[in-house]
């Protein structure tokens, strides 16, 4: 049978270089331009940033500490003096929401951070040296799926204690398994690409191969699995603070707040409000960032 | 099939056996013994109870006692409720959160997915805008927020149902609804993808070629691959459904394994929380097992291949 | 009167970066029991036009923007209410398409599948259906239809599943089968034999079959009649003798001339030169001028006609051969 090809040949595609596919700038360019054009995701990003700014810099302005209690205040309404009120020990609501959350981030951010490195580095050494290791680890990753986290991480805040340090490393170590899977199958794909072919050719150690070749071609699910996981581990931290196993007054986290407005709404509903619309509106921008960002650095993944 | 579920079956023992080791471990490498913290018992008394609860062997004998009282579902007296046991407090707790737990699960399945069916198949129109951005909002509405919201909406200002307590039928609907509807917004968002997924699939095309009406494309062809990750979605939520019954059960006082596992956890009654965390491992990996399983029936590619 | 007449199709994409014309003014008959090909490189628009006829597009960004596809004289395919159209799917016009890999559904057993069109259009009970199915099953040449039928699309061969299509395309006696690539995703020795399966097929059953490819061997070992596409325009209509031997547009020809085997060993493979056009931007004249090796300046100016009559119903879109300007024969020799 005569045949015959139409498509052009793969010969006549332009082929990156080696230093191109290790910057992968273009990937990162295309990826802002389609960010760019996710008006939601805009939005999420502008709304989060303006949270962050607000509880990084407010406690600066604002002339109230969060500690600092007048009774004679106690247990206002929104106010001029004070916009979202006061508790009934008469502290500023706003002042302590903006202090509740740069706990809340920094355990989202600092726990995200710990789940990352413990999954990068886990993940990646499982695919790139394969074989019954990797089957092996990964086997180990299917058990943990298994295991029941939260009620981990309140055993671990039961034995060693209620410190915010402790919450940052007992999160992290449990929501990296995720991570994990992601780099291992990222990196699976690109072990057989040839650019590392030509890297192990070019008598590369076996480190510098991971760190300088691998690591850089899989930050784009990283980055989008991590927006991800900083709403899913402040989640988890309000969870804890919630049932009162978490930060230890007078730190206070939104979770410690909305379970002390949960306490008082029948009288003082607006302490309840405002710490749970600063957690919505917070996890709401991070969800929405994250799926945009999913779609930016992934658009094979965008289901419709 | 039979070896597959037989395979499984034994695969759950060493985890469990694991589990059983790290909390063990962990409850023996906690700073200061489960008595210490009260501070006006005299030295003498705390001694006399290490020694009335066997603290005062070696580990390893310790460790081989557990391990056999477990064997024989024994997970030991409690620290704090004097005279009970371990297993008369989770026999007792445990039905109430199961209760809590089906009706959530009823909410979440029977809410999620006809409303991820509908915005998938009137894809990009308000039916597939207004639910969505609805499930989007239950998502960002955590249970600790949505409870209270509930019982201040609900309960105080229109006073249809009572804010705590969990006595007459009644007294379910806030809960469940809690924690039914922040899974059913994930469900729901499951099975939209896991829909719209297979509604783009080359055999979905081959069924409409065929003149199949639009309807049964649906029910028959796309279904079953569709709900394929609402399915695998229900091991995770389970797990996620004890952690969310822990919050229902605080917000409304719902005398449940969930709520005796954090008081637990707040004065420090060590076999009380090691039992719970057992039961509920237990309970976990044998659930995702059923799940597994369910996964393989439904895929006939899965079922052929183990 | 033709069995199916096609006038004008026109279907297009509506997508963010701008208006895709996939398919644009395509014009065609098919008689009764007639084996007609469509060929050309990916993103002609064969499949497309295909698809609009029964519609298949996807909707929205694909939008059928006009034209006519009438059925037996009675039926516009491109007018008729849903229902009317759903019934004729899977019933009076059939498809086989590309990957038999994915084009079975992978949830449900052969038997579900294979008797569905039997359900859904002669209103046969299941008992009555299932035998049938077994019967088409064993006229594709599968042995054992009996067990084979009970069993998912994943324990068959690629060449199975394809016959199995086939069985399940043509169980209704439908009087036009579309067969999108039928062979492409399938090994070549099983290509033969699938092409042979359709051929005797259509012989018992007096089917009229549209092949989509862009494989020039399947057109020149079982077609009649060839449309030959480019940039969603029909550019070439004739017998595969006009085609192949008496060929009246350089399009044509240079597909030809890019089929490696035709060549000596040893030289270059002959490529044409440039690209295919960008479909989101508004054509004027002729599409493959840019490429042409006997392009000139009227090609894509306003005398420009489309495909039109050059021997009796030989047609063909090249403005210099129509008037007389150009004589591929003579070039060629």
């Amino acid at each position: 049978m005569i045949r015959t090809t139409l498509s052009p040949s793969p010969d006549d595609l332009p082929v990156p270089k080696l230093e191109e596919l290790e910057r992968g700038s273009s990937l990162w360019k295309d990826a802002w331009r389609r960010l760019r054009q996710n008006r939601l995701a805009l939005i999420a990003l502008a709304l989060f940033t303006v949270i962050a700014i607000v509880c990084v810099l407010g406690p600066f302005m604002t002339p109230y500490g969060y500690e600092e209690q007048r009774l004679a205040y106690g247990a206002q309404g929104p106010t001029w003096e004070h916009w979202m009120g006061t508790d009934a020990l008469g502290r500023d609501q706003l002042t302590r929401i903006m202090h509740g959350g740069r706990i809340s981030l920094s355990v989202g951010f600092m726990a995200t951070a710990v789940s990352l490195v413990i999954g990068v580095l886990y993940g990646a050494t499982s695919a790139y040296i394969g074989g019954r290791t990797d089957a092996v680890m990964m086997r180990f990753v299917d058990i943990l799926y298994a295991m029941p986290f939260t009620i981990f991480v309140i055993l671990l805040t039961v034995i060693f204690g209620r410190s915010l340090y402790l919450i940052f490393i007992a999160i992290g170590a449990v929501e990296w398994l995720t991570m994990a899977r992601i780099v291992r199958g990222q990196v699976l794909t690109l072990k057989q690409q040839e650019f590392i072919e030509a890297a192990v050719s070019l008598g590369y150690s076996n480190g510098r191969i991971i760190l300088r070749h691998l690591i850089p071609n899989v930050v784009g699910p990283i980055i989008v699995y991590a927006t991800l996981t900083v709403p899913a581990v402040m989640l988890l931290e309000a969870v804890l603070s919630f049932l009162g196993l978490g930060v230890q007054p007078p730190m206070a986290s939104w979770g410690v707040l909305i379970n002390e407005g949960k306490d008082a709404m029948t009288v003082y509903p607006w302490l309840l409000f405002f710490p749970a619309l600063f957690f919505s509106l917070t996890l709401f921008s991070l969800n929405f960032l994250g799926d945009g960002l999913r779609d930016a650095l992934d658009p094979k993944s965008s289901k419709d | 099939m039979f070896r597959f579920i037989f395979i499984r079956f034994l695969q759950t023992i060493p985890v469990l056996f694991i589990i059983a080791v790290l909390t063990f471990a962990m409850s023996r490498a906690a700073p200061g013994g489960p008595f210490s913290q009260e501070r006006r018992v005299s030295p003498v008394i705390i001694e006399r109870m290490n020694e009335y609860y066997g603290l005062a062997d070696p580990l390893p004998v310790q460790f081989g006692n557990y391990i056999k009282n477990l064997l024989r579902g024994d997970l030991g007296p409690s620290y704090r409720h004097e005279g009970r046991t371990v297993n008369e407090i989770v026999g007792g707790s445990f039905p109430v959160s199961l209760e809590l737990g089906m009706w959530s699960l009823l909410i979440a399945l029977g809410l999620g997915i006809p409303v991820g069916l509908l915005a998938a198949v009137y894809r990009n129109t308000l039916l597939d805008y207004v639910p969505m951005s609805g499930a989007m909002m239950g998502i960002c509405l955590p249970t600790f927020v949505m409870g209270p919201l509930l019982a201040l909406v609900f309960g105080l200002w229109i006073g249809w149902f009572n804010v705590s307590g969990w006595h007459t039928p009644a007294d379910r609907v806030l809960p469940s609804l809690t924690l039914g509807l922040y899974f059913g917004a994930y469900v729901a968002r499951l099975t939209r993808g896991g829909m719209l997924e297979v509604l783009s699939q080359d055999y979905i095309r081959t069924a409409r070629a065929k003149g199949v009406p639009e309807f049964m494309i649906v029910y028959k062809h796309a279904l079953k691959g569709g709900l394929l990750p609402v399915v695998a979605f229900l091991g995770p939520a389970l797990a996620a459904l004890i952690s969310g019954s822990f919050v229902v059960e605080t917000i409304f006082q719902i005398p449940g394994l969930g709520r005796h596992f954090v008081n637990a956890a707040f004065n420090r009654d060590y076999t009380m929380v090691m039992g719970t965390v057992l039961f509920y491992a237990t309970l976990l990996i044998v659930m995702n097992m059923i799940v597994d399983i369910l996964q393989v029936l439904l895929n006939p590619r899965l079922k052929y291949e183990s | 009167m033709p069995l199916l007449e096609v006038n004008d199709l026109t279907t297009w994409f509506h997508m963010r970066d701008g208006i895709v014309r996939a398919v644009d003014g395509v014009s065609f008959t098919l008689d009764r029991g007639e084996t007609l090909g469509i060929v050309g490189e990916s993103g002609s628009g064969k499949s497309v036009s295909c698809y609009s006829l029964l519609d298949l597009i996807p909707k929205p960004p694909g939008r059928i923007e006009r034209g006519t596809a009438v059925l037996g004289g009675e039926v516009d395919l491109l007018r008729a209410p849903r229902e009317v159209l759903r019934r004729i799917r899977g019933k009076r016009i059939a498809m086989v398409f590309q990957d038999p890999m994915t084009s079975l559904n992978p949830y449900l057993r052969i038997s579900t599948q294979m008797i569905e069109p039997l359900l859904i259009h002669e209103g046969l009970g299941n008992r009555e259906a299932l035998r049938r199915a077994i019967e088409s099953l064993e006229e594709v040449g599968i042995h054992d239809a009996v067990r084979q039928i009970d069993l998912y699309p994943h324990q068959f061969s690629g060449g199975m599943r394809q016959r199995v299509m086939i069985a399940m395309a043509l169980i209704t006696h439908p009087e036009i089968l579309i067969a999108d690539e039928p062979t492409t995703a399938l090994d070549v020795t099983v290509q033969a034999q699938i092409l042979e399966l359709i051929k005797a097929r259509q012989r018992e059953l007096g089917t009229a079959v549209i092949y989509v490819t862009h494989d020039l061997g399947v057109i020149a070992g079982v077609c009649d009649r060839v449309n030959v596409m480019y940039a969603g325009t029909i550019m070439e209509s004739g017998t595969v003798d006009e085609i192949f031997y008496n060929s009246a547009h350089p399009y044509t020809q240079a597909l030809q001339q890019s089929i490696p085997s035709l060549h000596d060993k040893g030289k270059s493979l002959y490529t044409i030169p440039g690209a295919p056009p960008d479909l989101t931007e508004e054509r004027s004249g002729c599409p493959f001028a840019p490429r042409c090796a006997y392009e000139e300046a009227h090609c894509t100016g306003p005398n420009y006609r489309g495909l039109d009559a050059f021997r009796g119903r030989h047609k063909t879109a090249c403005l210099r051969v129509l008037e007389g300007e150009l004589n591929l024969k003579e070039e060629n020799r």
